[in-house]
């Protein structure tokens, strides 16, 4: 790797490591991570015990079989806690140095704005990846632990893993190209909600949805009963998504290096 | 050292550079002087390759400048007016990511950065930056500038907002920085450029208005006066008597108007009169007359 790239980098993990944004955000994947198995764990034990309360009341509720499946179904419903906190908390890192003029000196000492721009984008998919393994990684910990997870499900759960790390990436790439457009966090963050919110309202027609990149940010469908008897037929139904969201993303970072060179960091 | 030839800037309709020429000699101190807006920090930045210029050529010892293209700046320092850093390293910290990005090894990087610790005060500052006073941002900002021995220093106004020691200590670092590097120094302070640029520029509205080293500039606008302080009343009486366009300028204070010859004469009647005298100098327009004449509004 190029020496002062790595430098760079490893500036901007100094600065989210002493600054405590990285500690907290993967506490905070930690927290979510374990939350999955913990609840599917305790829901019948809670049921249970409102259990005579819900007699009184004239409802009769059987306690749910609790699989592995539960457990992987609550990290499929909570996939969206980690990259929304993730977002939060490290979005501004292009934007508070461009407000903060902090970027002047480096520039002036010949440092690329390319380099500026790869470092940033590294570092994001860096601690999104680490704090997306650690909430897959708790979660998988502990279901092992409490059910286990046969292979099929296991190949369903790797599979919906993966689908939603290349959506979280084409966030990551969102969050990259507008930060080059736009000066202020507000911008860039409204300017995210627009694209996904225009994602999501294209999305309500079917045929414009299966080649969309919303599609792959609900991977939990593979969960679903019945999806296992027409695995491949579902695959397929995501193999469009895929690939566009992958050549999205190709874009997005070629767009961003060329605007990127152009920008004014002063 | 620093070549600039045509060049223009224009902001919306407002154009603030207009054919600008000006040309900075090697190891020469070249103080940039303008009023607010006149258009400084502008011509800087484009320099610095911060800002694309409309029209014109900008060369760092010979090498174009070139919008977008940072590899110039790899022989430049800058110092801005209000220097930022990243509070969460300490100063060594700081030099040491500075000297990387210039290039430097390591090694090269940590002998530097403790020589110039040592230089800007900030040798025994091992806290991070975070809680800096102005003036230690100030001095920390002239370490990061130097660390690449740069051919050209540019500093954009550094002593404006600083107390009168913290002036002094910058325009001291300054001044001993000159047997290295080529100094470009913007200011509006004319004190500062009188104690220490050898050379000045005036801009105004876009333009050089005026250029040159400071004797060149105070002798193009000085209007030949000089005084001649006699030790006694009687000496005043005969300069007067002698010298028509002889002026009493204050107590036993003659102001005389004319060239070295003339200037040669007076000394020679003083000289052959026995008249005791205290002095006998050459009037200097101050800069910062001359600064208030260049500047005027027609």
């Amino acid at each position: 790797m190029n020496n002062v790239l790595f430098t760079w980098i490893r500036k901007e993990f100094t600065d989210s490591w002493r600054n405590g944004r990285l500690i907290i955000f993967l506490i905070v994947c930690f927290g979510v991570g374990l939350m999955n198995p913990i609840t599917a764990k305790l829901t019948p034990m809670l049921i249970e015990m409102m259990q005579d309360q819900m007699k009184d009341m004239g409802i009769v509720y059987d306690p749910p079989t609790i699989t592995a499946l539960t457990s992987w179904e609550q990290f499929a419903k909570n996939i969206w806690i980690p990259l929304l906190v993730f977002v939060l908390m490290f979005g501004n890192i292009f934007t508070k140095e461009y407000g903060a003029h902090t970027l002047t000196p480096m520039v002036t000492k010949g440092l690329k704005k390319t380099t500026i721009l790869w470092g940033k984008a590294i570092q994001l998919i860096l601690v999104w990846t680490a704090g997306y393994a650690v909430y897959f990684g708790v979660t998988l910990m502990y279901t092992e632990y409490y059910w286990g997870t046969e292979d099929e499900l296991m190949r369903r759960v790797w599979d919906m893993t993966a689908m939603f790390y290349l959506y979280s990436l084409f966030i990551v790439a969102l969050l990259v190209f507008f930060s080059v457009l736009w000066k202020e966090f507000s911008g860039v963050l409204v300017s995210m909600v627009t694209v996904l919110g225009l994602d999501l309202v294209f999305g309500m027609f079917p045929k414009v949805a299966k080649v969309l990149p919303g599609r792959i940010s609900s991977p939990g469908l593979l969960l679903q009963k019945g999806y296992e008897d027409r695995y491949e037929y579902a695959m397929g139904d995501f193999a469009v998504p895929f690939v566009v969201t992958l050549v999205v993303i190709v874009v997005l970072f070629v767009l961003s290096t060329i605007l990127m060179k152009r920008k004014s960091v002063d | 050292m620093l070549s600039i030839e045509g060049l223009y800037k224009r902001f919306g309709d407002k154009e603030v550079i207009k054919g600008l020429n000006f040309h900075v000699p090697k190891n020469s101190i070249y103080g940039f002087v303008g009023t607010n807006g006149a258009g400084k920090t502008t011509t800087m930045k484009m320099v610095l390759g911060l800002l694309e210029a409309d029209a014109g050529t900008i060369l760092v010892d010979g090498e174009r400048v070139t919008y977008g293209n940072t590899d110039t700046n790899r022989g430049i320092g800058y110092l801005p007016d209000v220097p930022e850093f990243y509070s969460f390293l300490t100063t060594r910290e700081y030099l040491a990511l500075c000297g990387r990005i210039c290039g430097l090894s390591d090694k090269t990087t940590k002998t530097r950065a403790e020589e110039l610790l040592e230089r800007v005060g900030l040798a025994g500052e091992k806290h991070r930056i975070k809680g800096f006073s102005r003036g230690m941002k100030q001095r920390l900002g002239i370490a990061q500038a130097l660390i690449n021995r740069p051919k050209l220093l540019i500093c954009d106004e550094p002593t404006s907002a600083l107390d009168p020691v913290g002036r002094k200590e910058i325009l001291d670092i300054l001044k001993e920085v000159r047997e290295e590097t080529t100094v470009l120094f913007s200011t509006h302070i004319l004190s500062d450029v009188e104690r220490i640029c050898t050379d000045v520029a005036f801009l105004k509205d876009g333009v050089i208005a005026l250029e040159g080293t400071i004797d060149q500039v105070r002798t193009l606008k000085s209007n030949g006066e000089f005084l001649v302080e006699t030790l006694n009343p009687a000496g005043t009486e005969a300069l007067c008597a002698h010298f028509p366009n002889a002026k009493v300028s204050g107590e036993q204070v003659v102001t005389l108007t004319g060239n070295d010859d003339e200037m040669l004469k007076v000394m020679a009647f003083l000289s052959g009169n026995n008249i005791p005298v205290l002095k006998v100098e050459r009037a200097e327009t101050s800069l910062e007359d001359l600064f208030m004449e260049v500047t005027k509004h027609e």
